[in-house]
């Protein structure tokens, strides 16, 4: 811990698993199920960086995000906040005062705001929580300056505003003042742009990119947008079915892509000015939900590179590169023994 | 303003258009009334859409794309109004429709995947069952035969069939999206409005989806309306995009003829901010300046405090931008361009 490197960590993952309970396997009872949402995921996010999660919908991450903000109990694993333990968080008060450094962005701007409280209402009451303004002139101040930061203006028109008054765009820049408006440390940042057109899309990318120049912010942000993630993010780390596939510096991931399931997500990638024509994409697989897992790669039903090895053992996470983890038997992985258990992966991605 | 409607409505622009239009909007102004004075969401725009065409509508946030989008179902809502216009289906006015007539038109018609289609789905019902009911409020089948159909439609989205009996909130934001689209799908409408359908798919997941949609287009033939922001994908996926600005329509043209020669400033804004996942990954602006104030639009063309080729060096050009709007051109065939520049 007292490493200089491991200083600048802020939150630091380890073996993050979550899983839901699923009813049971017949009828007249038979052993409980549980959906494997996330299993042994860690990494690390360090100050001022932004660690990209992209994978396929249904992997986890929103999972990931929200186990992380408290939302949810995690079934197994750790993380650490500076050192402390986030996910045995107690009491009212400690959780409030983690929530003051560390908020989140949800991905439903249609179902994270309250329809009956004003645009103001949403920012404001963080803001008076936290203490971090006094009721009066200084919150509304506040209160614009962040409106106008997110470009949602007049910020007098829009403060007054219900949410059903805004457009998608507009709701899920609320959303984004609203988490910034505490001042956090990290912040939580599921899907915030993907009703943004370019424009103002950009206009959010670079106002991220400058927090976390000027004031040290992190970001975990989770999207489906592999150019932004490109264009943002230090790291990224690429989700599947509840494991962790792949996680690399940003600029390498896209350029040398080691998992089968990374280079099927980037060949999808519409590519306007190549004219290629469509992609189709041919590995139409089951998109699994991972009830009860047997051993084997979870991807191996869709993976154009399969062995016979990779149906019935477990890839595990290694580092194949340096700084680049990858969980594929194509690269020097162990293989994890059994269905994965906590503790199993060394990805500190 | 009627150079615009005779555009759309079809005559002009292709001869044979507007009888075989199966959706056909007229002069569409809508507003909301605001403490400030009416907020003008859609103003005067006009299109069509025929049989296996998908028309792409794009432009930016709040420019007034889902007002088109519910305005088309006849779902405004107090304090907003359809202050003018027509929208034909089949030439039968849906402004003037009974109303059970336009429970008709809503759900077998026309069918609308909304953008909050993440939130729309009933918290207190599995999933399942909310298309079986629905397949059998609308559809002489029995309870089997339902369930078989909404299994059929959640393979088709790539959902595991099984997951029909989850509750919405067991579902992730790119299931429940799937979830809609299927509803959408499930009484074959003839046209089929996806307002941001696409938010919270990965890119695989989201062609896997729109190649469904396609072929289920190639057979039955129904016409799509498609909304986004995400430009790269329309080019992709459209037969002709409309891009709007300020709650009007500056640019219609074939897809490809959009990609290669667009013409409007504003969508060679858009078309030149897109981060890429190759090539030099250079700081990118966006459009530089805010939105316009739609209850106090600019004067002149709307987009003109943003046009980078309104400088001011041209005096009578200058004078234009800022004080006549312009109206809609076809400047090249089909492609058709609401900018001074192109006089
Ligand atoms: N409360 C819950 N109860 C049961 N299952 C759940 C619950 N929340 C999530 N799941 C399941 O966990 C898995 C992961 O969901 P999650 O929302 O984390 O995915 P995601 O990666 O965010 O996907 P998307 O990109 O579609 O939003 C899914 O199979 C989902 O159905
Ligand atoms: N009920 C309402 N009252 C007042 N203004 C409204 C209301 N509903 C929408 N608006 C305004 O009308 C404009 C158009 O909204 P609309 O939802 O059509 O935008 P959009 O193009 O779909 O944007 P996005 O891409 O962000 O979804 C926005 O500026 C919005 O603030
Ligand atoms: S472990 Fe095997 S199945 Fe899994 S991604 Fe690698 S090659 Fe494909
Ligand atoms: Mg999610
Ligand atoms: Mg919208």
């Amino acid at each position: 811990m007292a490493v200089a490197e491991q200083s600048s960590v802020v939150m630091d993952v380890q073996g993050l698993t979550k899983h839901f309970p699923a009813g049971r396997s017949s009828l007249l009872g038979g052993e409980r199920r549980f959906v494997h949402a996330v299993d042994d995921v860690s990494f690390s996010l360090h100050r001022g960086e932004i660690l990209g999660l992209v994978g396929e919908s249904g992997s986890g991450k929103s999972t990931i995000a929200r186990v992380l903000s408290g939302l949810y109990p995690a079934t197994a694993g750790q993380a650490l906040f500076h050192g402390q333990d986030v996910l045995k968080l107690r009491g009212r008060r400690r959780m409030l005062g983690y929530r003051s450094r560390v908020q989140m962005v949800f991905q439903d701007p249609f179902g994270s705001l309250n329809p009956v409280k004003t645009v103001a209402y949403h920012i404001e009451r963080p803001l008076l929580i936290h203490h971090r303004t006094k009721r009066g002139s200084a919150t509304r101040e506040r209160l614009y300056e962040l409106l106008r930061t997110v470009g949602l203006t007049p910020p007098e028109d829009v403060a007054a505003k219900l949410p059903n008054q805004l457009s998608g765009g507009q709701r899920q820049r609320v959303s984004f003042a609203r988490a910034l408006a505490v001042n956090p440390e990290v912040i939580l940042a599921d899907e915030p742009i993907s009703m943004l057109d370019v424009s103002i899309r950009m206009g959010i990318l670079n106002l991220m990119g400058r927090l976390r120049q000027e004031q040290g912010l992190s970001y975990l942000y989770i999207t489906h947008d592999l150019a932004s993630a490109r264009y943002l993010c230090d790291r990224i780390i690429v989700l599947y079915a509840g494991h962790l596939m792949e996680s690399a510096p940003a600029e390498e991931l896209m350029r040398e892509p080691l998992h089968p399931y990374t280079r099927l997500l980037l060949t999808a990638v519409p590519k306007p000015r190549q004219r290629q024509g469509r992609v189709r994409v041919e590995a139409r697989g089951e998109i699994p939900t991972v009830v009860s897992p047997q051993p084997g790669c979870r991807f191996a039903n869709r993976c154009p590179n399969v062995m016979d090895r990779c149906r019935v053992e477990t890839p595990g996470v290694a580092e194949v590169r340096p700084r680049h983890f990858v969980r594929c038997f194509l690269y020097d992985v162990p293989s994890v023994e059994g269905r994965s258990a906590p503790g199993t992966g060394v990805g500190n991605g | 303003m009627t150079a615009q409607a005779v555009a759309f409505g079809g005559s002009s622009l292709e001869p044979a258009a507007a009888s075989d239009a199966l959706l056909a909007v007229t002069g569409l102004s809508v507003e909301y009334l605001t403490p400030r004075g009416p907020a003008r969401a859609v103003q005067d725009v006009s299109f069509s859409l025929r049989p296996g065409e998908i028309l792409g509508l794009a432009g930016e946030s709040g420019c007034g794309k889902s007002t088109i989008a519910h305005a088309t179902m006849r779902l405004i809502k107090d304090p907003g109004f359809i202050t003018a216009g027509s929208i034909r289906f089949r030439d039968v006015e849906v402004l003037n429709m009974s109303s059970g007539a336009l429970r008709d038109f809503r759900w077998r018609r026309v069918a609308l995947v909304s953008q909050s289609a993440m939130n729309a789905l009933n918290p207190v019902l599995p999933v399942g069952t909310q298309i079986v009911d629905a397949l059998m409020a609308h559809e002489r089948i029995g309870r089997r035969q339902a369930r078989r159909r909404a299994e059929e439609l959640f393979e088709l989205v790539g959902i595991e069939p099984r997951r029909l009996r989850s509750y919405a909130h067991q579902l992730s934001g790119g299931m429940r999206q799937r979830s809609i689209i299927a509803m959408a799908l499930a009484l074959n409408p003839e046209v089929l409005i996806m307002d941001e359908p696409t938010t919270a798919l990965d890119v695989v997941v989201q062609r896997d989806i729109l190649q469904q949609i396609e072929d289920l287009q190639a057979r039955f033939g129904f016409a799509i309306l498609f909304i986004t922001h995400d430009l790269s994908l329309l080019v992709e996926l459209s037969t002709r995009i409309a891009v709007m600005y300020a709650g009007r329509l500056v640019e219609v043209a074939p897809a490809e003829e959009l990609l290669m020669r667009p013409l409007h400033p504003y969508t060679k804004g858009l078309m030149n901010s897109f981060p890429s996942i190759d090539g030099a990954n250079e700081r990118l602006e966006g459009i530089p300046g805010a939105p316009p104030d739609l209850v106090s639009p600019p004067s002149g063309c709307a987009f003109h405090p943003r046009c980078p080729s309104c400088t001011g060096e041209d005096r009578s050009l200058y004078r234009l931008q800022t004080s006549s709007r312009p109206e809609l051109q076809e400047v090249a065939p089909n492609h058709w361009v609401a900018c001074h520049l192109y006089r």
